[in-house]
């Protein structure tokens, strides 16, 4: 349990926050929140492990991470790239390309066709996650808006008609 | 209010310019200077941009003033994109004087990045922490923190050389392939895919995978289809590299 669950995401919490170092994030605070973004990415990769395909479990997990930065953004006053693209980086298909280019160089056409369309799906179940958690907390964020319009509304009409 | 429109316009294009060549997305440069405009009294602006180019044409009754910004070179610094992104909601709340703003714009530009001890030891424990994260064991994590110093080492003799984005990419994974390969066959380490896949990690179009869908759903198609282009470039380029690296390997050594 410990094995399986907890140490990939210890490693995916970590390598995210070194990462910071090449993009330039300084503010501690912020590198410490993405990169628990990655290893929260990583955790929703796993445990939807049961029940979904590998392309699933990174639209999942991508889904998760931009949620997360969405809320940090609104919190942190910061734009939600920066959590964004710290936090999908351990789902980045770097052993996809690798083996895909494996199987080429060894000429073992069917792995190569296998691999390179499940790279290409990967990272297309990741800028599609992406964009439908920012979608979803876009309009999230506009009824929001709407619905505290409305309640300064009643608050107004509620102070008129009490002569205040 | 002393500022002319050419002054109000040449701030929001640099505001604009800085987001862009810091990694910003689209959308947020379009936004960016729309607000900065409209908060200085400047309505109905026109505001195309793409990653290489904004084009903004403020239109004034008598004569339009249009300003381009060519944007030849972009690279992610999130710390200076998020201190311009605080700028502009400053500056569209308070509306400062528009020397201050370019002040300000000129001192986060001056801002220094990690010196490059740090920069070489983040790139270090990158690929470290990767190999370990693609289940490598502690032996092959350290050969791939050697691969990764080689990475920051070639990218930077690259830059400095000014050639483009494929051959550095391949080269910088070609010379990662040669030291996982050679080390495994020295036996200091066992598994030399999880070495270089955890090395390549740094190297991998991460972002741009990101941004692509955002970027075409926000309407920037053009701009989707540019990321796209350049994912499948770098991709192409990673793999080229070490295919290079392997076959000259079994070529002259007979066998990996």
């Amino acid at each position: 349990m410990f094995k399986d669950l907890f140490l990939p995401c210890l490693w995916a919490f970590l390598s995210s926050l070194v990462f910071c170092g090449i993009f330039n994030v300084k503010d501690k605070k912020i590198i410490l929140i993405s990169a628990f973004g990655g290893g929260l990415g990583w955790f929703a990769y796993l445990i939807s492990a049961p029940f979904a395909s590998v392309v699933m479990q990174n639209f999942i997990a991508a889904i998760t991470v931009a949620l997360f930065s969405e809320f940090m953004s609104r919190i942190f006053k910061t734009p939600s790239t920066v959590f964004l693209v710290i936090g999908v980086l351990p789902m980045v298909p770097g052993g996809g390309i690798y083996y895909t280019m494996e199987y080429g160089v060894q000429g073992n056409t069917q792995m190569f066709i296998e691999k390179f369309i499940e790279t290409i799906s990967v990272a297309g179940a990741i800028a599609v996650g992406v964009s439908v958690a920012s979608a979803i907390f876009r309009m999230y964020s506009y009824f929001q808006t709407q619905q505290f319009k409305n309640r300064e509304n009643m608050v107004i009409r509620y102070d008129r008609h009490n002569n205040k | 209010m002393s500022a002319t429109k050419e002054q109000i316009l040449k701030a929001a294009c640099k505001l604009g310019r800085n987001i862009l060549e810091n990694g910003g997305e689209i959308y947020r440069v379009e936004e960016t200077i729309n607000f900065f405009l409209e908060a200085y009294g400047i309505f109905d602006a026109q505001i195309f941009a793409i990653p290489a180019t904004i084009i903004v044409t403020i239109d004034e009754k008598e004569k339009p003033i249009t300003q381009v910004e060519r944007v030849k070179s972009s690279s992610l610094n999130l710390d200076k994109l998020s201190k311009f992104n605080d700028l502009s909601r400053r500056a569209c709340r308070n509306t400062p004087d528009i020397e201050s703003v370019l002040q300000e714009i000129e001192d986060i530009r001056s801002e220094q990045p990690y010196s490059f001890f740090i920069s070489l030891m983040a790139y270090g424990f990158t690929a470290f922490f990767f190999c370990l994260f693609w289940k490598g064991d502690l032996r092959d994590s350290l050969v791939a923190f050697v691969c990764g110093l080689s990475t920051k080492y070639v990218l930077e003799f690259m830059s400095k050389s000014k050639t483009n984005i494929f051959f550095s990419n391949a080269l910088s994974s070609m010379v990662i392939a040669y030291i996982a390969i050679f080390c495994v066959n020295l036996g200091f380490a066992h598994h030399y895919d999880k070495i270089i896949i955890g090395a390549i990690m740094s190297l991998v179009p991460g972002v741009a995978i990101t941004n692509i869908m955002r970027d075409i759903i926000a309407g920037d198609i053009i701009t989707g289809t540019t990321k796209l282009a350049e994912v499948l470039l770098i991709a192409l380029a990673i793999a080229v590299g070490i295919a290079l690296a392997m076959s000259t390997v079994i070529f002259f050594g007979g066998g990996l």
